[in-house]
């Protein structure tokens, strides 16, 4: 179900820019061998075909016999996939990278009479039947079986009910603390250290509530700022209204009763997620941030629907070093079908059944999106379905970034032509970048908003993809 | 809100020392909390989670500070995208010898930098001044706007006005602020000093002369070398007091600048003392140069010249303050014609150090290209920077060419002259890469050579290459020579 068959895929639309290509790289030096490789010098018997979409070519190394590559550009859920006969173990390997570089310079025939040669329809033919067989292997476990089925159904019951049952004990204790300190008062908290907090939070952890343990584990951080007692009652309050829905989750409507349950860190299978409902648009790629946290790199992919103007959040997790999914590059969209997590308001999302292969991005057109008055309200609206919001993303159509005065109040801004403003926080895209990119003209941002401010994410006019004519001007007029 | 202020004093303190009022909170949020229940602490808690998630969706936007001036708009193009990719791979690994010559390329191709890459431009260029100049051509308007956005980058927006345009007003360099010299550090001082002694030389001087002995020893250095300068007869008397400066140093500064002006006292001295000591004799049918030995010893003890010298450094000592025209005059010879005669009794080598030090002194171009052909590598770099650049790349490729050269001698060589490099060099290059022995010691000339020489010749490099074994050493480092001219010529190419 999952994986697209390439014949189920229209032709290849645009050829890809060469930044869609570099996206792909797992390492900035991935990228950079890739550069090197994509001249036509060590290329032999290249070709590419519109259907099925790949690419293919031989590329001579240092060893006797060249390396076979090919890509299929359709690929599956993650991204395009790719077949290298090189001995690296990255994927994809320089020899990928670069051949994609070449044909996306247009230094490789793409013709409709080229048939790909043997070794690539082997390996495309090898790659359907695998999906196929993975879809009927999965179809026969449901079906063939239906006492099995309902074993294990009432199997998934029982540890469902194991699992409130823990967490609602882990939350009662949580309360008793939460209420323990605010009789015996906050003060001196900051000097308690990391250690009660851990206690805590590894008491959370048993407790199979990991979203619980990660809030109490970031307190720490917020003891060492100005005005922490404020900060850290917000928090503590927060906690105590969590545990008070989770008490009454059976009563709670289900959008914000499933809200409740992420919060807690119930764990929501991709599955479940996909065999959801689905909302087909042409999903425009706005930013992609990539952050370590806890041993593991997470990925954030901003999309927006082109005809819905819905905004979506798709999440992926590596281990460092590991490539991430790299199936969506800035300033591409592509028709898909996205499937929301089960939340009030929804945001994050996976990625369904693609419908076409990657394209441009249309242009976001400012006059059509809103300002910061309305990028507040939509906020607000997020805040009253989900109190526990720490962020979430909007468009702004004509956000103008202030730099600190050179006073003692050294604070960034972001305003609009009205001379309304909210704090501009730094973490996201670089400060002086949006600087840079806006000259002290409104231009279009995503950012997510905070209870600090506005944390700025990505400026899409200046998406590498998004111009393939000229450079990235990232000034809209 | 005032009652979010009480319930956080009341956290603090414990509600089992202080009681929660939560009818004080503002509208509608007390009719909410009227319906809260239990006891302080479920109260407390409750009220503070309504509160915060009112106050967080409640945020209006504060009328904020003036947004900044817009900048102008750009008239030139940015560049294209796999330039600006190359632009942020040169910034990152770094490399600024190839980031210079990218962001020459991109001026000379009236492309600019893109507006994303300018804070990591602006960042190099505030930490390697020699990069800002051509950071701010190839940034256009917006990189001098953004810099003027920033304390640390602010120094950065004088340079390089645009270019493509006509420029604004009669005389682009601004009047020096007479502030800068009066109270400023010694950096401004300098810039000042340097700024008006080029629109008035005996201002400059006169400000100097005031303020002269005041200042440290360095300071002193830095601020008699802008005199170089536009110096006159006029400086003579300055230079004089400045010579018996109390230190060393300055006081032969001051001695050199005055060796500049063949018509001061000392030079006249100087070149009396020398003509008496060096002469030019006639033996059996050639010329020859002479050192006199009881003269010089003579010469040394009556001069009032304060340093204690004899023989051969005291000789060298008067060659270096004798202005060069003495000799061009007396013997009627070209400099060339001059370092080609015989020298008498070993005296050669200080009869050279002594013109090479007064070719440096006096920036003499003649008799500095004269005197490259025996320079060795320490003074070599001294004299091509006399040599005006137009010359230097012909004269390095004739010395090129001239036979086996020190290694370090070619590099020194070959770093003086800025690149482009013209072809009688670059075809000179090619000619010593394969003609050398190869030795790992031409490694570093291979380096700088793959950097400079221009991508046109890519092809004669990759023939050097093929002649070689190609796991050999040198094949090896050719190799990677052939690698980087490559990486240069995709660079040149992605800029269009």
């Amino acid at each position: 179900m999952l994986s697209v068959s390439p014949s189920m895929v229209g032709p290849v639309g645009d050829r890809w820019t060469a930044e869609q290509v570099l996206g792909l790289a797992p390492a900035e030096s991935a990228a950079a061998a890739a550069r090197r490789l994509a001249s036509p010098a060590p290329w032999s018997g290249t070709g590419a075909t519109a259907q099925p979409p790949v690419v293919w070519g031989s590329c001579q190394g240092s060893g006797a016999t060249p390396y076979q590559t090919a890509v299929d550009l359709a690929g599956d859920v993650t991204g395009p996939a790719f077949r290298c006969s090189c001995p690296s173990r990255r994927i994809p390997c320089k020899h990928a990278l670069g051949l994609l570089l070449l044909w996306s310079d247009g230094r490789v025939e793409e013709a409709e009479q080229t048939r790909p040669p043997e070794w690539v329809s082997a390996w495309l033919t090898e790659r359907s039947s695998r999906a196929e067989r993975a879809a009927q292997r999965a179809a026969r476990t449901a079906e063939a079986d239906p006492a099995a089925a309902e074993r294990s159904a009432a199997g998934a019951e029982q540890r469902r009910q194991q699992r409130v049952s823990r967490a609602t004990a882990g939350l009662d204790e949580l309360d008793t603390w939460l209420r323990d300190q605010v009789r015996a008062g906050l003060a001196g908290t900051d000097r308690t250290g990391y250690a009660a907090f851990e206690a805590v939070a590894a008491r959370m952890v048993d407790a199979q509530a990991p979203g619980v343990a990660g809030v109490l584990r970031r307190l720490p951080a917020v003891l060492v700022t100005e005005g922490w007692p404020e900060r850290l009652l917000e928090e503590y309050a927060l906690l105590h209204l969590l545990v008070v829905a989770h008490r009454n989750l059976d009563r709670l409507p289900e959008g914000l009763a499933a809200t409740v349950r992420s919060r807690v860190g119930y764990p929501t299978a991709k599955d479940d997620v996909l065999a959801g409902p689905a909302i087909r648009d042409r999903w425009a790629v706005l930013g992609l941030r990539d952050t370590a946290e806890d041993r593991l790199t997470v990925r954030r992919i901003w999309l927006r629907g082109e005809r819905t103007g819905e905004l979506a959040l798709v999440l992926s997790f590596a281990p460092p070093g590991q490539p991430l999914d790299s199936s969506l590059v800035p300033g591409t969209a592509v028709e898909a079908d996205l499937h929301f997590y089960p939340a009030t308001p929804p945001l994050r999302a996976l990625v369904g059944v693609r419908h076409s292969a990657v394209g441009r991005a249309a242009q976001l057109d400012p006059a059509q999106l809103g300002g910061l008055e309305a990028a507040l309200g939509i906020w607000a609206t997020a805040l009253a379905a989900d109190p526990w919001t720490t962020a979430w993303p909007v468009l702004i159509a004509d956000a103008v970034p202030v730099p600190p005065e050179t006073g003692p109040d050294q604070r960034w801004w972001l305003g609009d032509p009205s001379g309304a403003a909210v704090p501009l926080l730094a973490g996201g895209l670089d400060r002086w970048q949006l600087l840079a990119l806006s000259g002290g003209h409104p231009l279009v941002l995503l950012g997510e908003l905070t209870p600090g401010g506005l944390r700025p994410v990505a400026v899409p006019a200046a998406m590498p993809a998004s111009d393939p004519a000229e450079g990235p001007e990232g000034v809209s007029p | 809100m005032t009652g979010w202020g009480d319930l956080v004093t009341a956290a603090m303190l414990g509600t089992y020392r202080r009681a929660v009022d939560v009818a004080a909170l503002p509208a509608p949020l007390d009719r909410a909390a009227a319906q809260l229940n239990g006891d302080a602490e479920e109260v407390l808690l409750s009220a503070a989670a309504l509160l915060t998630t009112a106050r967080r969706a409640g945020v209006t936007p504060s009328p904020g500070p003036p947004p900044p001036q817009p900048a102008p708009e750009d008239a030139l193009p940015v560049v294209p995208h796999g330039a600006a990719a190359r632009l942020n791979d040169l910034l990152t690994k770094p490399d600024w010898e190839l980031l210079e010559q990218w962001l020459h390329a991109c001026v000379s191709r009236g492309r600019r930098i893109p507006p994303a890459a300018l804070p990591l431009c602006l960042d190099v260029a505030a930490r390697h001044g020699d990069l800002a100049p051509a950071v701010m051509r190839a940034g256009g308007h917006r990189a001098a706007w953004l810099a003027a956005n920033r304390a640390d980058w602010s120094s950065l927006a004088s340079h390089g006005a645009a270019r493509a345009e006509p420029p604004q007003g009669e005389s682009t360099q601004a009047v020096p602020a007479r502030d800068d010299w009066a109270f400023g550090g010694p950096d401004q001082r300098r810039a000042w000093l340097d700024a008006t002694r080029r629109r008035d030389p005996a201002t400059a001087r006169r400000a100097l002369e005031e303020d002269w002995g005041r200042q440290t020893k360095a300071e002193r250095l830095a601020l008699l070398e802008v005199l170089a300068e536009g110096l006159g007869p006029e400086d003579e008397d300055f230079l004089e007091r400045a010579r018996r400066d109390r230190s060393h140093e300055v006081s032969m500064l001051a001695l050199g600048l005055l060796s500049c002006l063949p018509r001061s006292r000392m030079s006249r001295q100087y070149a009396a003392m020398s003509s008496a000591v060096l002469r030019r004799e006639r033996r059996r049918q050639t010329d020859r140069l002479e050192v006199d030995v009881a003269a010089l010893t003579a010469v040394l003890k009556q001069s009032d010249i304060d340093v204690r010298l004899h023989g051969a450094h005291g000789l060298e000592h008067l060659l270096e303050f004798t202005p060069l025209q003495t000799w061009i005059e007396e013997w009627r010879a070209t400099p060339g014609e001059i370092l080609e005669l015989p020298v008498a009794d070993g005296w050669a080598a200080t009869l050279h150090a002594g013109w090479t030090k007064a070719a440096v002194r006096q920036r003499d171009a003649a008799w500095a290209a004269a005197l490259l052909a025996g320079a060795d590598a320490g003074w070599l770099i001294a004299l091509l920077d006399v040599i005006p650049e137009a010359q230097r790349a012909g004269l390095v490729g004739s010395r090129l060419r001239g036979g086996a050269i020190d290694p370090t001698v070619v590099v020194a060589m070959l770093q003086s002259c800025p690149p482009p490099w013209p072809r009688g060099l670059s075809d000179a290059v090619v000619d010593w890469l394969a003609a050398i022995e190869r030795s790992p010691r031409d490694r570093g000339a291979l380096l700088l050579i793959a950097r400079r020489l221009p991508v046109e010749y890519t092809g004669a490099m990759a023939r050097l290459r093929a002649q070689q074994d190609r796991l050999s050493p040198w094949g090896w480092a050719l190799g990677d020579a052939l690698s980087t001219m490559a990486y240069r010529r995709d660079m040149l190419e992605e800029l269009g």
